[in-house]
């Protein structure tokens, strides 16, 4: 009657592959919609556009493109993979990238450009990543020693970055005549190694190699190490993780960290990539703090799924791009994205409702429902 | 099997999870205005026969009548309105609502736009009078006793007009007295009409309150009986498949020095201020097991979280070993202790991890589980499980690899008490260790406690059930209102004689 415990066949993994798909559709549609509504006839063009862009229309050498928008959304995206598993709500990433990215262009002009040439680079990424884990660990200390909701404390946090990165920024590096920041020095860029030949794209380096490397490494905590075993523990069940004698404060300031950590990187790698971005001189938050949720979600906070999230989300900004081309403005183009990448943060939301319509009765069981009435 | 005066019919019920078969071909028919008992070991699939008619399963084989029509139960909502109603092992009421708004909650009442409290005030009333219900219809949820939230579980369902009532191990989490009350308001609700399906793992109950019980065993029905007439031997035959005894065989203790003392502990309640263990002191000796009795609510359950360092302690001390661990972390209790915790899902397991990680939940960052890199060694905890799987009887759909969530109740507990008492710690603790348990497991699990205490280690354990204590105790420790009324020999006292001193009618003078 009972067979012999045999690699368990887990119905949640396939629910959350199920959940993303169905959610990415659903955005897609409404994308759609919204294109046909705007201009009725060159809405199927530009739609495909999005669809097939990413590698369709610029030939292979948008894979370059591609690698360079889903590098820090990787980053973030994994931090949040890591912060949610313990059950951490960092929603801070926008602040957390903002800074890691000030602090990499502030090291490389200041300090690191007279270096040779790992420590050029390699010392702006480190400090990017202090920086940010930093940045998060005061909301971290406030949530473990005061007991302050880490959701609200983030998200101030990150309001308190806006203001004061602008403010930083024309202390230190600020290009008055183009509003924005000062460019990075040449050798204190990422090494571009085999990446341009590889891609195609003259601005390609190794930004993605390492963002993919970080996604292995979190990846490998969680799963394998007993740092992850009380992490997950702690996310799952604080009270029962608090009877094993796992110090609760002290995994939620390590998670936070790490996780402030990765998006100080995810800020760092953009920054210092040969595409030339720049901080300019707006009061706003970085995007890329925000789709992390949206990556996290797609890939049910697995970290390597999360390197499937980012490159698809990627994908679309790449083709959203190309939607110009049919006159479409750049607005609408962010405003269809970012449809599509909000939607995708509904996968979760979606995972309950398909467990409840498909699979009744298999996954759900007293005590779930008993935790959702309450 | 057919009958028309059967107002439920299983016909060929199968349900099956993944790697078991929970409910194997059952065909059961209840009568009308009927209480009839499930009987089974753990895991047998008693939950999942009555979550099927409660719709929140849906059998893969077999069909469901009521009242001679066949009907497809596919969610809760159309349950209740076959008028059909469940009160779940763990409660599912809002904490901070008043049991008034628990009762109606979905269901309220209206004038105009606005909720009318009043009519449904007066019905509820009115039926907690008919059945003998006693409620405080506005007090809060948090501030009642498990016996009162569970009289607003009943009062929810005949509020919904509920003709059939589902038990589910109604009695395992309630105080002897509290159990006479919920029988004889059984009886009542029976009387009046309505029928009641009881899961229950003590056939006494089964046998004061049932007119039949059927039988389960590993998911089939192995027979259905009177329950007034059949011996309690033979049901517990029927279900294990072999004779079980329900009295602990055990040899005199030979008690030797103080592995855990106390001394005058005192802890107060944060929101009233009121001293809910106050000026305890006690000790417990190697070799010997000590166990607290007490109506649930007069200290017990803080007295041991104070001792094991999940709450605060006010005043006074907890010695182990003659080292002072007032101080000390939770981590380095453990090491010297096992709990067995009062409330096993938000304590004793994380749900959602499989079994073998939670029966590591104390090991995992000792040598062997874990490499000095900080690797797990997932051989070792596949190794561990397996040997306290097989060792405890810890059954399951997909063995190790089953998430906790996914557990029958009683086997939640198994998986519990194996990881701590196979934790061999000087000092055992163990809360209402067999909570759930059926009457196999329980004898199992009393030997292995009785073994520890002959090897050596101290026992203090804690249960509402007069006969474990009776029947398990070296000595015990009596707590009313917080403090210890006295400290009692089983074999020198009756039943009678502990129930007075858990009432605080009669008081040991104090020893100077
Ligand atoms: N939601 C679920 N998913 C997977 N397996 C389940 C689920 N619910 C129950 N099972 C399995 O089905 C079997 C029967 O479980 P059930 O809860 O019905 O037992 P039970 O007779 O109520 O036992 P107990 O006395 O321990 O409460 C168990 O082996 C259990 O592991
Ligand atoms: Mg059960």
């Amino acid at each position: 009657m009972s067979v012999k415990p045999k690699k368990s066949f887990d119905i949640n993994k396939y629910t959350g592959l199920l959940a993303s798909l169905i959610a990415i559709v659903c955005g897609l549609l409404i994308a759609f919609i919204i294109l046909m509504l705007t201009n009725p006839a060159k809405g199927l063009d530009a739609f495909m556009t999005i669809i097939t862009g990413g590698l369709g229309m610029g030939g292979f050498k948008n894979i370059g493109t591609l690698l360079f928008f889903a590098t820090p959304i990787l980053c973030t995206g994994v931090a949040m993979c890591l912060a949610f598993q313990a059950g951490v709500f960092n929603i801070g990433g926008p602040g957390q990238f903002s800074i890691g990215a000030f602090v990499a262009i502030v090291t490389s002009l200041y300090f690191s450009k007279d270096l040779p040439a790992p420590l050029s680079w390699m010392i702006p990424v480190l400090a990017a990543m202090v920086a940010g884990a930093l940045w998060a660990l005061i909301p971290g200390i406030l949530r473990a020693y005061f007991n302050v909701n880490i959701v609200i404390s983030t998200v101030m946090f990150n309001y308190i970055e806006m203001y004061y990165i602008l403010h930083w920024i024309s202390l230190t590096c600020y290009d008055a005549l183009k509003g924005q920041t000062r460019p990075v020095p040449a050798n204190c860029k990422l090494p571009q190694l085999f990446m341009p030949a590889l891609t195609q794209n003259k601005a390609s380096d190794i930004g993605i190699l390492i963002a993919i490397i970080a996604a292995i490494i979190v990846w490998v905590i969680l799963e394998k190490t007993k740092l992850g075993y009380e992490l997950k523990a702690c996310g799952k069940n604080p009270d029962a993780t608090r009877y094993a004698g796992i110090k609760s404060k002290r995994t939620i300031l390590i998670s936070i960290l790490i996780s402030g950590a990765l998006c100080g990187l995810g800020g760092a790698l953009y920054h210092l990539s040969w595409s030339g971005v720049y901080i300019t001189f707006k009061l706003g938050s970085a995007p890329e703090g925000f789709t992390g949720i949206a990556v996290a979600c797609l890939a049910n906070n697995n970290p390597l799924g999360a390197i499937f999230g980012a490159s698809f989300l990627a994908y679309l900004t790449v083709g959203g791009n190309y939607m110009q081309i049919f006159g479409f403005q750049k607005e609408i183009v962010s405003i269809i994205t970012s449809i599509i990448i909000y939607f995708s943060a509904f996968s979760l939301f979606m995972r309950h409702g398909i467990e409840r319509l498909l699979l009744k009765g298999k996954t759900k069981d007293a005590n779930e429902l008993e935790e959702e009435n309450t | 099997m057919t009958n028309s005066e059967n107002i439920i019919e299983f016909r060929h019920i199968t349900k099956k999870f993944p790697g078991i078969i929970a409910c194997n071909d059952i065909s059961l028919g209840i009568r009308k205005g009927e209480i009839h008992a499930l009987l089974g070991e753990n895991g047998a699939g008693k939950s999942t026969l009555m979550s099927v008619l409660f719709g929140m399963y849906t059998p893969e084989e077999g069909t469901i009548s009521i009242r001679g029509k066949e009907v497809k139960v596919t969610n809760p909502r159309v349950a209740t309105e076959l008028g059909i109603g469940m009160v779940h092992q763990h409660f599912k009421l809002v904490q901070n609502y008043t049991v008034l708004q628990n009762i109606i909650l979905g269901e309220e009442t209206v004038k105009g736009p606005f909720l009318d409290m009043d009519i449904a005030r007066k019905e509820v009333v009115e039926l907690s009078q008919k059945y003998g219900l006693a409620i405080e219809p506005d007090e809060l949820i948090s501030n009642i006793t498990v016996g009162q939230q569970q009289r607003c579980e009943i009062l929810k369902m005949l509020y919904r007009k509920a003709e059939i009532l589902i038990f589910d191990e109604p009695t395992a989490v309630l105080t002897p007295q509290e159990i006479d009350e919920l029988m004889g308001i059984m009886k009542g609700l029976a009387k009046e009409g309505h029928t009641i399906l009881f899961i229950s793992h003590k056939l006494d109950e089964i046998k004061l309150v049932a007119d039949r019980v059927s039988i389960l065993r590993r998911g089939k029905l192995v027979a259905t009986l009177d329950a007034v007439s059949t011996t309690k031997e033979k049901m517990g035959e029927l279900m294990v498949g072999k004779e079980v005894s329900f009295h602990v065989e055990k040899e005199p203790a030979q008690p030797k020095e103080d592995v855990l003392k106390v001394e005058n502990l005192t802890i107060i309640n944060n929101e009233t201020k009121k001293k809910v263990v106050n000026d305890v002191s006690f000790s417990v000796r190697k070799g010997e097991i000590v166990v607290i009795a007490g109506i649930d609510g007069n200290g017990q359950s803080e007295l041991i979280y104070g001792i094991t360092g999940l709450m605060p302690i006010n005043e006074g001390k907890v010695l182990v070993n003659g080292e002072d661990y007032t101080k000390k972390s939770v981590r380095e209790r453990n090491m010297i202790l096992s709990h067995i915790p009062e409330d096993r899902h938000k304590y004793g397991l994380i749900l959602d991890y499989p079994l073998s990680y939670n029966l590591a939940l104390k090991n995992y960052f000792k040598k062997g589980f874990v490499n000095k890199s900080g690797f797990l060694n997932f051989n070792k905890f596949n190794e561990y499980a397996d040997e306290l799987i097989n060792k405890f009887d810890i059954r399951s759909g997909q063995g190790r690899t089953t998430m906790a969530r996914s557990m029958s109740g009683g086997n939640q507990q198994k998986a519990i008490v194996a990881r701590e008492i196979d934790q061999d710690s000087d000092l055992l603790i163990a809360v209402q260790p067999t909570r759930g348990l059926d009457v196999g497991a329980i004898e199992y699990i009393h030997k292995q406690i009785v073994t520890q205490r002959d090897k050596d280690k101290a026992v203090l354990m804690m249960s509402f059930e007069l006969d474990e204590v009776m029947d398990v105790a070296d000595r015990i420790i009596v707590m009313f209102e917080g403090e210890i009324m006295g400290t009692l020999d089983p074999k020198k006292v009756t039943v009678e004689e502990v129930g007075l001193y858990m009432a605080g009618v009669k008081r040991e003078e104090k020893k100077v």
